[in-house]
């Protein structure tokens, strides 16, 4: 038996050198498409320096061989255990993964500055539509996952709010009866989500909203894995679809990106990336959309989560501007100063993202 | 550098063992000291000055003492040299930051501790000067840098000079130092982050019993790990120490705890506090304060070592023989480690005992006892001993080397998986090495 145990030990051993070998000898790799982030590079080497031990560690882990493997058996044994957490991510039922909440911690913040913008600029009409977290519409989890309330968290904002505020968290719940308003693997809207919210928003503006039925509903594409997979490296899940809705009778719109013309706001090479949620809009900071057949103008102050909604609000006006104010580097009032056209501001931001945007 | 680390385990830890073996012995120390070395300059900023101000003092004071005069006292040099020693530590003490209060790591009073036994044990005994190279490979020897045991040079001597290394032996060291890796990465990393989630969860009574548990867990496991880990490593070199750290639930009364614990930290300073003419209390509040200094000065660890010291005062008052009373206290002992700080600690025990404020149970409690389950009863059961006494029950079974052996290779392949993920946390809040 003591020669049993030694032979293994011997065997140990030459998995760890086999390891240590194929590490050496395999191609360093500067990014991870599955968890779209920059993997740590070889560091500098300064003896003495924990810095230099940190950042050989982290390299030895994001360049580790089959990487991807070890992170999807990881989330697969944690499954296996009962942990069905990870990187503030629930792994729910039916392939559904949830984005965690909790409590927005810049909330008073979040209401004083937007307070203030209409106090500065009381003569526009001003909304604001916060969007709830996939798991405040659709608790899809596992038995007894406790969940924040953030509903409470939005109705609160609302009553400190001076302006019009539109609640969709009824809306998306009743639509998520007959569509999916969230992605399986991604923390923003469908189509279908963001349709419902134009209707709310609809609604409270006094316009007249499309029917479902004036939209081709079309397929974008089948093979899109959202942000959350990224966080719980569960990276062969099932993959979900996107559509987008186009108006039967299609206005002509004229798109104005960085002073130049662009041909859609839905951003085709976006379906060649990794994450293709930005088929919406892209990632740009400013955008403006004119649509000659309608009247009025409008600026939507937002963040991502705001994407797929955009395309609606293009039927009811004549030009949009629409800012990401993540990516947006100069003054909102000032903009506001020079197109004195705009008589109405919508802000729409995901709830989650409040505490970011502070 | 840390033991558990894909560093360490895929690169330093093979190549380092591989060529031990094959070079001729003449070679091995150096190789060792080398080795020591390479280990010490990819830990912490600073160390190295540290390590080897302390030993070249250490070196130099006996090379003096053996070459005094015989009319100057010996006892008089040494004791100016420990002064020196324990200046340098505080000057050292005082650049180290740690993530929990005003601690510091345990290493620092390890390398401190063992040049002062070996210095103290050289001028008591008129020893003859060691080596240089072979002080030195015993000083920065890095299976027990860490977290110890101490042991002085000349405890360590005959094996410096000539140790037989066998197939069991690299076998058995091998197989304990796997041991420690499993329960650091499996056990503590994975409780670290149950208690990080019950930490920022809403209190109630049964969630601050599960953070007192969990945190008790991770104390106890993360020392026992590195024991086996030290064990192992250098049983692998042909060096044996024995146990600094048991489990500690083992011991029939409270007093008894240190023989289990820190064993032999708490050997050294009762031979130096037992010949002070102290009354009894005294030498024990002196002696436990000496022993919370090694682990870093912090009101934590200070109120937690003075609280074991009253729990031994009221059974040798009031208890005398309850072994139920003993667990008990010391399992409550760990209330004072939960939270950094005076104000986490009366957060913990509000959590613990405020039964009419408190709710008795939340979702997040459920939810988390749940999930962790399974790795808490494991952790249970190895902090009692019980794996333990199983393996000893059916250790002479057939078959069982196989069974273990499979179970390794299985478990080393998890631990991978936990590694490159680095979902895990390393470590020990408050004991840093």
């Amino acid at each position: 038996m003591k020669k049993l145990d030694f032979i293994f030990v011997i065997l140990f051993m030459i998995v760890l050198i086999i390891f240590g070998i194929m590490f050496i000898t395999s191609k360093e790799k500067e990014y991870s498409k599955e968890e779209d982030r920059l993997l740590a590079n070889r560091p500098n080497m300064h003896f003495f320096s924990r810095e230099t031990v940190a950042g050989i560690e982290q390299f030895y882990q994001d360049q580790f061989l089959y990487r991807n493997t070890f992170l999807e058996l990881e989330t697969y044994l944690n499954t296996k255990l009962g942990i069905y957490e990870k990187n503030n991510v629930y792994i729910g039922n039916n392939d559904y993964l949830f984005e965690k909440t909790k409590k927005i911690e810049y909330s008073d913040e979040f209401v004083k500055y937007l307070n203030q913008f209409y106090k500065e600029h009381n003569s526009l009409n001003m909304s604001l539509i916060l969007i709830p977290s996939h798991i405040t519409i659709n608790p899809n989890l596992k038995e007894n996952t406790p969940i924040y309330d953030e509903y409470e968290d939005i109705k609160d904002i609302y009553r400190k709010i001076t302006f019009n505020t539109i609640d969709v968290v009824n809306t998306l719940k009743e639509g998520n009866k007959e569509y999916e308003m969230y992605y399986h693997t991604d923390s923003h809207l469908t189509s279908y989500g963001a349709y419902n919210v134009y209707l709310e928003y609809a609604s409270s503006s006094l316009l007249e909203s499309y029917f479902i039925t004036d939209f081709d509903i079309l397929k974008v594409t089948n093979d899109f894995s959202g942000n959350l997979i990224r966080k719980v490296h569960n990276f062969n899940s099932k993959k979900d679809t996107i559509v987008k809705f186009v108006p039967r009778i299609e206005p002509v719109l004229e798109i104005e990106y960085e002073g130049n013309i662009i041909d859609s706001f839905y951003f085709e090479n976006a379906l060649n990336d990794e994450y293709m949620y930005y088929y919406f809009l892209g990632e740009v900071p400013l955008l403006t959309i004119t649509n000659k057949e309608a009247e009025g103008e409008i600026l939507i102050l937002k963040d991502e989560s705001a994407n797929a909604i955009i395309p609606f609000l293009t039927n009811h006006y004549y030009k949009v501007h629409v800012i990401d104010t993540n990516l947006y580097q100069s003054s909102f009032s000032e903009y506001l100063e020079n197109h004195k056209e705009i008589r109405e501001v919508l802000f729409i931001y995901g709830l989650n993202d409040i505490d970011n945007l502070i | 550098m840390k033991l558990c680390s894909i560093l360490f385990l895929c690169f330093f830890f093979p190549i380092f063992y591989i060529i031990y073996y094959l070079i001729p012995k003449r070679y091995q120390n150096y190789w060792i000291l080398l080795g020591s070395l390479f280990f010490i300059i990819f830990g912490r900023n600073s160390f190295i000055w540290y390590f080897l101000l302390i030993s070249i003092i250490t070196y130099f004071g006996m090379f003096l003492i053996s070459n005094l005069p015989k009319k100057i006292s010996k006892k008089k040099i040494s004791y100016w040299v420990i002064g020196i020693l324990i200046f340098i530590w505080f000057l050292f003490i005082r650049e180290v930051k740690t993530s929990y209060g005003i601690s510091y790591p345990i290493c620092y009073g390890i390398i401190l501790l063992q040049n002062i036994v070996s210095l103290r044990e050289f001028t008591k005994q008129n020893k003859k000067l060691p080596i240089i190279l072979d002080y030195f490979t015993y000083s920065s020897f890095f299976p027990k840098l860490l977290l110890g045991p101490i042991v002085s040079y000349f405890d360590m001597e005959e094996d410096l000079k000539g140790r037989t290394i066998s197939k069991t032996v690299i076998t058995e060291g091998f197989f304990n130092f796997l041991r420690g890796v499993f329960e650091q990465v499996l056990l503590v990393g994975s409780l670290s982050v149950l208690r990080e989630a019950l930490l920022i969860s809403p209190i109630s009574i049964l969630s601050s019993w599960l953070l007192l548990l969990t945190t008790m867990l991770i104390i106890i496991l993360f020392f026992i790990s590195y024991s086996h880990m030290t064990i192992g490593l250098s049983l692998m070199l042909g060096f044996t120490f024995s146990k600094e750290f048991d489990y500690p639930f083992s011991f029939y009364q409270l007093k008894d705890l240190f023989n289990y614990f820190q064993i032999s930290i708490k050997k050294i300073y009762i031979n130096m506090v037992s010949k002070l003419r102290l009354p009894y209390v005294v030498k024990s509040i002196l002696l436990l304060f000496l022993i919370s200094l090694t682990y870093g000065i912090n009101v934590n660890i200070l109120l937690w070592i003075l609280g074991i010291g009253i729990g031994i005062a009221l059974e040798k008052i009031f208890i005398k023989k309850s072994y139920f009373f003993g667990h008990l206290w010391f399992f409550l002992s760990f209330v004072f480690l939960v939270r950094p700080s005076m104000e986490g600690i009366r957060q913990t025990f509000t959590g613990l005992f405020d039964i009419f404020h408190l709710p008795f149970i939340t979702i997040e409690t459920g939810y988390y006892f749940r999930s962790y389950f399974i790795i808490l009863l494991v952790s249970i059961f190895i902090s009692l001993g019980v794996i333990k006494w199983i393996v000893n029950k059916i250790e002479k079974k057939s078959l069982f080397h196989l069974f273990r052996d499979i179970c390794y290779f299985i478990l080393l392949f998890v631990c991978f998986i936990y590694l490159v993920s680095n979902s895990y946390i390393f470590g020990c809040f408050g004991f840093e090495v």
